[in-house]
Order: structure tokens, then C-alpha cells, then sequence
């Protein structure tokens, strides 16, 4: 019986051993962008259910009606201009940072997670798309949303000694530009808007063969940055987070030649509480929509 | 909904096939002088080309991307003979998809060249064949489970790149945008049948091609006696 027992136990811990060996090796080799992304949801997961723990919660209501933690999905292109509305919101009431534990990705990807019960009480899009996804999921009420920052579109060209406007690239575009990088139209609410300008100004049939395309912004702005493209369109807050010796010659897309990059927020009913409740409130404020305009974005409400 | 598009697809064997082709051609001969090496020159070269096994794919493409632009040395290189640029380009893919499954068409192939019994290859060296007979007429054909595993192993594992064509493709249609990059848009542009479509197409090609080259390679092993 013990010989059984011993055997039985050796079996099983050699095919746990060779499960983990296949499993980590297949996760360290394939996608593993994608896996990092859901490792992350995981552990924000579990450490928000251990300081639930550590705070008082005896109410019955839901998961953290009365804690004072939440989690918040940001779109990545927002993350530097959140962190200052993050910081100005802890001063004025006294919230420890680790409170509120934001994630950064597309917002596609944070759609996605969010509707299959990621626990993020407010999710700032960089459109309103997904935003208009999960309120038709009735994750969220469609008359709690708002606007609470439109983007601004720049065509950013360090190496280049003239203004890149629409004179200079319909002169010189077709023959002066190797390659022009933009964030997926598909996918990324910047490149759409790229696009359209391109289009508006008549110049996306010359230009097409040039263009290279990110996953998101972010992507844009980083193949100009290593020189792989020669010129691109980012969000006018990336501009002003560059360095001033990286910064070069830019152009200010009118806003008249795309459609609004209005980006929205929502608060998701089922992870809501009263701190992500403040603070949802206080990103519609005059402050907050003041520390918006300043990052480089244009305000829907003021 | 959109139509699925199949340029992906044909795009992902096409580099998938080239990969595996010129890594044969460059492993080969590399794996049988590493053979031959003494021990540590040997474990150091091994160390350097088994780093894209634990560099995460986004960090090659990040350096790769940086070498390649117009200021890295890749791209000087480039430039200095005359080529159109690596990045963006389906010959930077190629390239950065060599690096990437380096160390799966190297290894196998070490490993069989040092199973190959000197014995056969002192005889024919007494028989009269120089160096580069006994590597075509005995090294190779005692090998060939291991080249083909070579083969079969970084066809396989080029199809399904993602993180290093993500950093270096820029996603242009028809060059850059390989099968698991499309799938990925797919899915970032709320386009799930599309997604679910393409990757099953991915994985019953996938399942065809790996049994095909399993199954010759399994008859060939059986004919020379071995398990």
C-alpha cells in the first residue's frame, strides 16, 4: 500500500514537473506580449483582493463598494497625462498612490479584458467605441460616460529643417519622404485620423506606398524616434513629453481635416465604488479638465 | 464583415519557407565546426546562439530595429551596398526571422553531428575522401534526422513569430503583414469571426505541413533500422 502510494506520488510529481516545463517554455516563446497583458490583469487581481483584506470590509454589497482601492484602465496614450491627474486627485485627499492601481494598453485589449470580468472600476478609452462596446454590454451606464479629453494630431518630423505642413509635403512629400509611420487606422483612433487628414488633403494616394504602420501611437512615435521612419503622426501630448533636443519640427493637424479623437470614460457598474466614484467625478471637474488641456489635450467640457 | 484576406497566409509560408531554407544553409556547416570545437570555445558559441531562446521576442525586434534604422550599423551596411532598407521590409523580416529561430535550427543539428561515430569518418579518410567528401557522402546522410528536425522546427517556429515581426514589420500589406499579425488586428479591431477564421486556417496548415514532415522523416528513419 505505501509502495503504491510512494509510486503514485512520484508519477504525479514527474508529470507535473514535465506539464510545467511545456507550459513555461510555450508561454516564454509565443505571444508573449498577449500573456504578459493577462499575467498582469492576474496579479492586479490578486493584490487588490489581498489589501481588501487588510482593509475593514465588512460589507456585503459586492467586492469593494466601501473599500478605498480600485483599479483604473487607462489607454496608453493617456498614461502620462493620468499620472498627473492621479497625483493632483491623491494630494487633495490624502490617498495613499498605491490606492489607485491603474493599467496601461490599447484600449482595444482593455476592452476586451474588461467585458470578461477584469476587475477595473473606470476605463478611460482613447475613443468612444469600446467605451459604446461594453455600455451595450451593460457593463457600464451610457448616461454616466463623458468626454473627458479630445486628442490632438501632430505630424512630427525631427530630422527635417522646414515645417512639415500640407504646402511642404505636397511639394516635396512624394520625394523627400522614404517612409511615414501612423498608428493602425483599424484599430487606433489616431491613425484613423491620420488617415482622414491624408485623405482630406488629397495626398494619401502619393503617400501610400511610404506609410508604415504601429500598433498604436506609441508604435508611431517609436519608429520615428529610432529613425526607421522619417516622419509621423503621434498625439500631440507625446509631442510635448519629448525632450527638447528631440523634439524638431512638428505640424498641428487642423481638426477640421479628421473627425473628433474624442476620447471617453466610464465607470464599470460591477467593480464601482465610493473612491472610483470621487474620482470619476473629479476627472469632469475644472482642475482636472486644466491638467487635460495642459498635457495636450483639448477639453469637451470647458 | 469584411472578407478574410489570405495575403497573410501565403506571406507567412513564404518567409516561413525561406527561414527555415537559409538557416539550413548557414547551420549546417556552422553546427558541424561548433562539432569540432574544443569544449569551452564550444559552450561560449553556444551560449550567444541560444540567446533568442530566453530574450523575449520583443526585445530582438527592439535591438533589431535599432540596428536596421539608418543610424545602426545593419542599416549602414545596407545602405553602403546599395539596397533598398531592411526595415519595413520583408528582407529585414527574413532577417530578423533567422535570428529568431537560430538556436531551433542549430541545435538539432549539433546535436546530431556528435552522434555521428568517427569511426566512418577515419575509414573513409583511410579509403581516400578529402574532408568535404566524408561531410556530403557520410556526416550529412547519418544526419538527416536531424536536419530535418532542424527543418521542421524553424518553419514551425517562424510561422508563428509575433513579437519580433511586431517591433520591426510595420504591418504593410502584402510585405510585412504576416499571418499572426493580422490575426492580432483582427482581434484589436473587434473582428472576432475574422480572428477565429484565420487561426484556424493557421492551425490545421500548421498540423498538415508538421504531420507531412514528421511522416517522411519517421519512413526515411525506419528504412536505415533504427527505432
Amino acid at each position: 500500500m505505501v509502495f503504491i502510494r510512494a509510486h503514485a506520488i512520484s508519477w504525479l510529481t514527474g508529470l507535473a514537473r514535465s506539464v510545467s516545463t511545456y507550459v513555461s517554455s510555450y508561454i516564454s516563446q509565443r505571444a508573449s506580449t498577449i500573456v504578459s497583458l493577462f499575467v498582469f490583469s492576474i496579479l492586479s487581481t490578486t493584490s487588490l483582493a489581498k489589501d481588501n483584506d487588510q482593509q475593514n470590509n465588512t460589507n456585503n454589497n459586492g467586492p469593494l463598494t466601501n473599500g478605498s482601492d480600485f483599479n483604473i484602465a487607462v489607454a496608453s496614450n493617456f498614461k502620462a497625462c493620468y499620472e498627473k491627474l492621479a497625483e493632483a486627485y491623491s494630494q487633495q485627499h490624502n490617498l495613499a498612490p498605491q490606492q489607485i492601481k491603474a493599467s496601461y494598453a490599447s484600449s482595444g485589449q482593455l476592452a476586451a479584458m474588461i467585458s470578461r470580468g477584469a476587475p477595473f472600476a473606470i476605463f478611460l478609452s482613447a475613443d468612444q467605441k469600446r467605451a459604446q462596446q461594453l455600455i451595450q454590454r451593460d457593463l457600464a451606464d451610457a448616461q454616466n460616460g463623458f468626454i473627458y479629453a479630445v486628442g490632438q494630431l501632430v505630424l512630427w518630423a525631427p530630422k527635417l529643417e522646414q515645417k512639415p505642413g500640407p504646402a511642404w509635403l505636397k511639394e516635396h512629400g512624394t520625394h523627400a519622404i522614404k517612409r511615414l509611420s501612423l498608428a493602425n487606422p483599424k484599430h487606433a483612433p489616431y491613425g484613423l485620423a491620420a488617415e482622414q487628414s491624408l485623405k482630406q488633403l488629397g495626398l494619401y494616394g502619393e503617400l501610400q506606398d511610404k506609410l508604415v504602420f504601429g500598433q498604436n501611437v506609441a508604435q508611431s512615435l517609436q519608429f520615428v524616434a529610432s529613425g526607421a521612419a522619417d516622419m509621423g503622426f503621434i498625439a500631440y501630448a507625446q509631442w510635448l513629453e519629448l525632450d527638447s533636443e528631440q523634439r524638431g519640427q512638428y505640424w498641428l493637424v487642423p481638426a477640421d481635416l479628421h473627425s473628433a479623437i474624442q476620447q471617453q470614460a466610464i465607470e464599470i457598474k460591477a467593480w464601482a465604488n465610493n473612491t472610483s466614484n470621487d474620482f470619476f467625478r473629479f476627472l469632469k471637474q475644472k482642475q482636472a479638465q486644466q491638467i487635460v488641456r495642459n498635457c495636450g489635450y483639448l477639453s469637451d467640457i470647458y | 464583415m469584411h472578407a478574410v484576406d489570405l495575403q497573410p497566409l501565403y506571406l507567412s509560408i513564404k518567409l516561413a519557407a525561406l527561414t527555415s531554407m537559409l538557416l539550413l544553409v548557414i547551420c549546417i556547416p556552422l553546427a558541424w565546426w561548433l562539432v569540432q570545437q574544443k569544449p569551452t570555445r564550444q559552450a561560449l558559441i553556444n551560449a550567444l546562439c541560444a540567446l533568442p531562446l530566453v530574450l523575449p521576442p520583443t526585445v530582438i525586434g527592439f535591438y533589431l530595429l535599432l540596428l536596421m534604422s539608418p543610424g545602426g550599423w545593419l542599416g549602414q551596411l545596407n545602405a553602403a551596398l546599395g539596397l533598398e532598407p531592411l526595415s519595413f521590409s520583408f528582407r529585414g523580416l527574413v532577417l530578423a526571422s533567422m535570428v529568431y529561430s537560430l538556436p531551433f535550427a542549430l541545435q538539432p543539428l549539433q546535436s546530431a553531428f556528435s552522434q555521428v561515430n568517427k569511426a566512418y569518418l577515419e575509414a573513409a579518410a583511410c579509403m581516400g575522401a578529402n574532408a568535404v567528401q566524408r561531410f556530403i557522402y557520410i556526416v550529412l546522410p547519418l544526419a538527416r534526422n536531424g536536419i530535418y528536425s532542424a527543418l521542421i522546427l524553424s518553419f514551425a517556429h517562424t510561422m508563428g513569430e509575433f513579437g519580433v515581426v511586431l517591433m520591426i514589420g510595420g504591418n504593410i500589406d502584402s510585405e510585412t503583414r504576416v499571418l499572426s499579425i493580422a490575426i492580432y488586428d483582427h482581434v484589436e479591431a473587434l473582428e472576432y469571426t475574422q480572428a477565429a477564421l484565420l487561426s484556424t486556417l493557421m492551425l490545421v496548415f500548421s498540423l498538415l505541413i508538421l504531420s507531412l514532415l514528421y511522416l517522411s522523416n519517421g519512413r526515411k528513419a525506419h528504412k536505415m533500422g533504427s527505432l
